[in-house]
């Protein structure tokens, strides 16, 4: 016969779909954490490797689940008698235990309880803020859920893998053993009765730190087994007398050493295949083989770091924290507490290294070790402020969080495979990957333009005019511009990409049709399928983000010896517009003198953000980005502004140059650069900017006309004139592209 | 499922808010569009309707919607082009049947900050203030709602995004007024846990009509204000579950007006539990003299105190909550594997009422053929008692009917019963009108007040009408069987463990007072029902009433309780 929990069961899942469901403002869900399973935190670790099976390090922890007949009856029946004594009987919540929660609620004194095992377990699945009532509610959903689809057994398995036992004890595994140094089956009967009542407040009953507190709990626990019988009135007395005989704490290490960065990245690199939910099945693997190439992975980040050390070098480095509230100005000598919070800014540390804290003024070394050491040379960085936290190098050099950052991505464009992921530098101070990072491409989205032309029949030579272009978005325009003043000229379409004319760019976006553009861009993975905003005029001069990684993956399939993109004469034509583009375009001071021939393209976003090199050699495509986490401007070089031709284009022309000398690259470049038409003068600085990038001014056409005086609205009608003109006299594209200027 | 009490009144509620054609005649024929359009072709009709594109009108619906509403696009916007059919809504109130839409989308996307939700409909109308969605669906990783027609109106729209992201408006913005009303509802959700079993719930909701009107924000001083829903109305409810079992339900109708979060604030206050609690009511009870004479006002402030009360005008109408909820045909069932389901069924139920915040509370309910299968209570300490009463009353199941009428001031009780009827247990009906001065700071008072208050309460009281009649339907055979005593006994030790302590007079004078009580109740035991009844031309002294009132006691009629029998010719409050 069904019971009433079957009623109850039934209630709340058809009550799943209103509360919970797609529209219900809730988010309860059934939960089980059983042994060795990713929702009970089992993990093993795996020893990383590069792709020819040298060892990097192992990642993952070796926590350990345990399952319900692991547990001692005595443990379990303490939690029972101390936590829900009717957990046999009742279906998920306790309705008595509701009714006092919501009066509580009620009259403001919400003194928590009234929650179940099944709904303290719950509560570690559900995450997010919620108000209490709503959290309660979920609590009670997911409890009757859980309840009405496993085992009584099922739930304490589970809920023991999941709760805090204190003394870093996540889940009951090693709970014994770091209390008590034994196994679970090793321990008394008072031991059980602390660790179940140490739960409620694993830090504050330590006896070690709180005896009387610590004993009053076990003793209330051991009460409650003797009132429910499961111990007699001997056991009882007889526990009572027991000492708690917790051992000391394992102590924590100060610091642990960090990996080489280069190692650091190749490692963030295997996360993302070390996923939850197929790590155990892989971890029981002998390794795991990233497709990196350590050689080429280690003169990426040398690369990389030598552009971003001296940019940071301008930039100076921001601190690492600061602790300037733990100074005490009393005793400025005692620095204890300083060091406590400022272990916990870096934990992570170079070989040989040492916190700094700056303190009236000075660099103060942590105790412990005695180099390297602050001297009186030791030059404080700059915009230091008192309780700042740097880390001292080997070598003596002080050095915080870098404010610029990069990251370099090459592929092989056989394979396809990645054989360097460099995510930027310092990663003991910023662990963030940059490789995945959405920024704007700038420019450097234009070689994926300009393929798309080649495919609607445009060819390198074909001429577009290099002249104001206006688009309505909606019932908006927006007008792009180059870095300097219009040429009105009409230039060849692989001029136009060695100079970055915007204004080419927006127009062959318009005569091409933008979703052939997002179509390209989709299919060389340059972009996820359906990415939101390629259809905006603004996509043409990449103002649409994507990352450093799908970079260098849409430059290796515009590969014609690889790929199949295009056809291989538009590939082609392409690489030699893009070879053009290192040879006398805007990367040709960067690779002036380059023994490896490469074809690529600079990029630079707004307000010098985001500074793009993408290139390929014969065999080796790559994206480098430098750029500032914190999304600001890029500072000046050596008096040069921050674009990619200044700053990223140097770091891929020394990157292919050591990866040649170091026999990682041996399919050299041989198609010419275009030259159909006059050859252009070497560019002697480095021409492209893109202006501000806003989607579109918010200026309707009507006033931008009508706003203006007798003789510039004169300068527009000429200029709206010779606009038709050139629409109707210069090269006939193609395509059938919509005109944003009519013919009346 | 719609049943044919639906009808009548739910569309008779609704029709101003919905579409009546009776496939939702949304879109006419293009000769019909055609026919329409041409008035508004008119020279100087085009004039005063000012051509913005569907990307403005969109917008400006949406401005300050909230960002919830993160992005819609369209694969086509045909502004004007298709004519809508309205019954009344929106604009049905003003008098026109047709109106045309300030768009019609197809194939509308819209990406929803919540959940990571994709909502998308084939059609999508705007009109005035409300958007209308045919064939909407509502995905995200919690499952999937859809409906064949859906309207929001545009506080609606704003307050879901508004409550989606936690974003409510200052204190003392313009309240909104929400609407949603979804025709052909479904909502499924799927659920699992993740262990290698795969276990877990699938269970879906449907309803032939669901309204929601007069959302709007609570009280926004308070941190966790709610959004309120002022009305509910929903006809043709089901649903079906699987989990380690199975249940299903069905609702024909189901109405609610009124707001439960400002009911169980107006309740809490009632018993006390709310801001109302340490009010000087219940002070003054507690104070003993001197206390209450050492916080006595200086004279100077008790003048002005008086004067400002002669000069203020006279005190506003206490703040009132109406609620009104009825429903019909409700029938629920669960499972486990093949075993005989658990039912629960009733042919219907309504309460209404109002609950005023100086204390005062009005109900009227009514309960009509409750039914439940005894394993309902199953695995539960209610299991063996509930089959014992389902024994008593020949059969499996229990069964339960009640009326009520009941109004409480705070100084007049009125209470009628007329029937309770529940098979195997007892019928009862009693009729309570007293006027009892203080009893409001009886229920003020914290626990621990002054006990003696019960007996100047006492003398202080006055009665109209106080009739009970209780009929044994085999509660006590149950009850004994349980290994207590029959009810009588039982009341009858509770009371007499309250005198514990007393002593002196006022001992003598309870032990007075509840010597015929205790004698009615062994009548009871011993008869099987007793009655008792006493009605005054003029409100009498309570002590007085109460002397006449228990000489009355006499065994009830063999016919039983008259209202009993009739408990099922009453009719459901509407």
């Amino acid at each position: 016969m069904s019971d009433a929990f079957t009623v109850l069961a039934g209630i709340v899942a058809l009550a799943a779909p209103v509360f919970a469901g797609p529209a219900g403002p809730y988010e309860a869900k059934p939960a089980l954490a059983l042994h060795d399973t990713v929702e009970a935190g089992a993990s093993r670790s795996i020893a990383v490797a590069y792709r020819d099976g040298e060892a990097i390090t192992r990642i993952g922890v070796d926590r350990l689940t345990l399952r319900r007949e692991d547990l001692p009856d005595g443990f379990v029946n303490a939690l029972i008698a101390v936590e829900d004594s009717s957990f046999t009987r009742h279906m998920g919540v306790d309705p008595t235990g509701i009714g006092r929660a919501a009066l509580g609620i009620a009259s403001g004194n919400d003194s928590g309880g009234g929650s179940t095992l099944t709904q303290q377990f719950v509560k570690n699945t559900l995450a997010g803020p919620r108000r209490t009532y709503e959290r309660k509610i979920e609590e009670a959903i997911a409890a009757v859920m859980t309840e009405s689809i496993s085992t009584k057994d099922e739930i304490l398995e589970s809920y023991a893998n999941v709760v805090f036992f204190g003394r870093r004890a996540e889940g009951a595994e090693p709970a014994a053993r770091n209390w008590f140094g034994r196994e679970w089956s090793e321990l008394t009967l008072p031991q059980n009765a602390f660790l179940a009542g140490v739960l409620q407040a694993p830090s504050a009953l330590d006896p070690l730190r709180s005896p009387e507190r610590a004993k009053s709990r076990r003793d209330h626990v051991l009460g409650r087994m003797a009132q429910m019988e499961q111990i007699t009135q001997e056991e009882l007395a007889q526990a009572i007398a027991t000492p708690i005989d917790v051992i000391q704490p394992i102590p924590l290490p100060e610091s642990i050493p960090s990996l080489d960065d280069a190692d650091f990245w190749a490692i963030s690199d295997a996360r993302r295949f070390l996923r939850g939910d197929n790590f155990l099945e892989l971890a029981g693997q002998e390794d795991f083989r990233v497709t990196l190439d350590r050689r080429a992975q280690l003169l990426g980040q040398a690369a990389l770091d030598r552009m971003l050390t001296d940019l940071n070098r301008v930039t100076g480095y921001s601190p690492l924290g600061n602790v300037a509230d733990k100074i005490n100005a009393q005793r400025p000598d005692d620095l204890r507490l300083v060091w406590r919070d400022a272990r916990r800014f870096v934990g992570q540390m170079p070989e040989g290294s040492r916190r700094i804290v700056i303190v009236n003024g000075r660099p103060v070394a942590e105790p412990g070790r005695s180099e390297p050491t602050p001297t009186s040379e030791t030059t404080v960085p700059r915009g230091a402020r008192d309780g700042d936290v740097y880390l001292m190098l080997a070598d003596g050099t002080i050095r915080g969080r870098p404010r610029v950052q990069g990251a370099l991505v090459a592929i092989d464009v056989a394979t396809g495979e990645p054989v360097v992921s460099v995510g930027g530098t310092s990663s003991w101070a910023s662990a963030f990957d940059r490789t995945r990072a959405n920024r704007q491409p700038g420019s450097s989205i234009k070689p994926f333009l300009w393929l798309t032309a080649l495919e609607a029949g445009f060819r390198p030579d074909s001429y577009v005019t290099n002249s104001p272009v206006t688009f309505e978005v909606g019932s908006e325009i927006w007008t792009p511009s180059n870095y300097g003043e219009a040429t009105y000229e009409d230039v060849p379409l692989y001029h136009a990409l060695e100079r970055s004319f915007n204004l080419v760019a927006a127009r062959l976006g318009r005569e091409v049709g933008f979703p052939a553009f997002q179509n390209l861009l989709e299919r060389a993975n340059v972009y996820p399928p359906g990415t939101r905003n390629l259809l905006y005029p603004s996509s043409a001069i990449g103002a649409v983000e994507t990352t450093p990684f799908r970079m260098a993956m849409g430059t290796a399939a515009l590969d014609w010896r690889a790929s199949d993109l295009s056809q291989q004469g538009n590939l082609q034509d392409l690489e030699r517009m893009m070879r053009g583009v290192v040879v006398r375009g805007t990367a040709a001071r960067a690779f002036s003198g380059s023994p490896v021939p490469v074809a690529g393209k600079t990029g630079t976003s707004q307000s010098y953000r985001d500074a793009w090199f993408i290139g390929r050699t014969g065999d080796l495509a790559f994206a480098v980005w430098i750029g500032r986490d914190d999304d600001r401007p890029l500072p000046s070089l050596e008096g040069r502004r921050g674009t990619g031709g200044a700053l990223a284009a140097p770091v891929a022309a020394q990157f292919a140059k050591d990866m040649q000398e170091a026999g990682m690259t041996q399919i050299a470049l041989d198609l010419p650069p275009f030259s159909g038409f006059q050859p252009q003068p070497r560019v002697a600085e480095p021409i492209e900017q893109i202006q501000p990038d806003d989607r579109y001014y918010p200026v309707q056409p009507q006033q931008r006309r009508w706003g203006q005086t007798q003789s510039q609205r004169d300068g527009w009608e000429e200029w709206e004139r010779q606009q038709r003109m050139q629409d109707n006299q210069g090269w006939v594209p193609p395509g059938q592209g919509q005109r944003s200027w009519g013919t009346n | 499922m719609r049943s044919n009490q639906t009808g009548a009144s739910m569309h008779k509620r609704i029709s101003a808010l919905l579409i009546s054609a009776a496939a939702f005649g949304l879109v006419q024929s293009a000769d019909a569009q055609v026919a329409q359009r041409a008035p508004a072709s008119q020279p100087g009709a085009q004039a005063e309707q000012p051509v913005i594109s569907p990307e403005q009108a969109l917008r400006e619906f949406l401005r300050g919607a909230g960002p919830v509403w993160a992005g819609m696009s369209w694969s086509e916007a045909l502004p004007n082009l298709e004519v809508l059919t309205i019954a009344g809504f929106p604009r049905g109130a003003a008098g026109t049947s047709r109106i045309a839409p300030q768009f019609v989308a197809t194939d509308v996307t819209l990406d929803l900050r919540y959940k990571d939700s994709t909502l998308t409909a084939r059609r999508a109308y705007l009109l005035d203030d409300h958007i209308v969605l045919r064939d909407m669906r509502l995905e995200n990783v919690s499952g999937e709602m859809r409906a064949d027609f859906a309207v929001f109106s545009k506080d609606a729209l704003t307050l879901i995004g508004q409550y989606l992201r936690d974003d409510r408006p200052a204190a003392g913005a313009s309240p909104l007024s929400g609407e949603v009303v979804l025709e052909n509802a479904i909502a499924v959700s799927q659920e699992f846990t993740g262990d290698r079993a795969g276990r877990g719930f699938a269970s879906r909701v449907a309803a032939d009509l669901l309204v929601f009107s007069g959302m709007t924000w609570g009280d926004l001083e308070r941190d966790d204000a709610p959004i309120l829903i002022s009305g509910m109305q929903g006809a043709g409810l089901s649903g079906s579950a699987r989990f380690a079992g199975s249940a299903e339900f069905s609702l024909a109708k189901i109405d609610f007006t009124g707001s439960v979060p400002e009911l169980m604030r107006a309740l809490m206050q009632r018993i006390g539990r709310g801001e109302r609690a340490a009010t000087a009511p219940a002070a003054a009870v507690e104070a003993s003299p001197q206390e209450a004479q050492a916080e006595a006002a200086p004279e100077a402030e008790t003048q002005a105190e008086t004067e400002e009360a002669v000069a203020a005008p006279a005190a506003p109408a206490p703040v009132t909550h109406p609620f009104a909820l009825n429903f019909s045909d409700l029938a629920y069932s669960a499972a486990r594997g093949r075993e005989a389901p658990a039912t629960i069924a009733a042919r219907g139920g309504a309460v209404r009422g109002e609950i005023e915040e100086n204390g005062g509370m009005q109900v009227t309910a009514r309960l009509a053929d409750l039914r439940a299968t005894t394993s309902v209570f199953a695995g539960t300490p209610l299991e063996e008692i509930t089959q014992q009463i389902a024994s008593r009353a020949g059969g499996r199941d229990l069964s339960f009917d009640l009326a009520l009428d009941a109004a409480l001031s705070s100084d007049r009780l009125r209470l009628n019963i007329p029937c309770v009827t529940m098979p195997g247990m007892l019928d009862f009906s009693t009729e309570i009108d007293v006027a009892i001065p203080g009893l409001e700071r009886m229920l003020t008072a914290a626990p621990g007040g002054r006990s003696g208050g019960a007996v100047d309460l006492l003398f202080s009281s006055e009665a109209r009408v106080m009739a009970i009649q209780m009929v044994d339907q085999g509660l006590n055979t149950v009850l004994i069987a349980s290994g207590l005593a029959p009810l009588g006994e039982l009341i009858q030790s509770t009371l007499l463990s309250r005198l514990e302590g007393q002593e002196g007079m006022r001992m003598m004078m309870l032990q007075t007072a509840l010597a015929p009580v205790t004698s009615i109740l062994g009548q009871y035991d011993e008869q099987g029902s007793v009655a008792l009844e006493a009605r005054f031309a003029n409100a009498t002294n309570l002590p007085v009433a109460l002397v006449g009132f228990l000489q009355s006691a006499k065994p009830v009629e063999s016919s039983g309780i008259p209202g009993a029998a009739r408990c099922d010719a009453i009719p459901l409050v509407q």
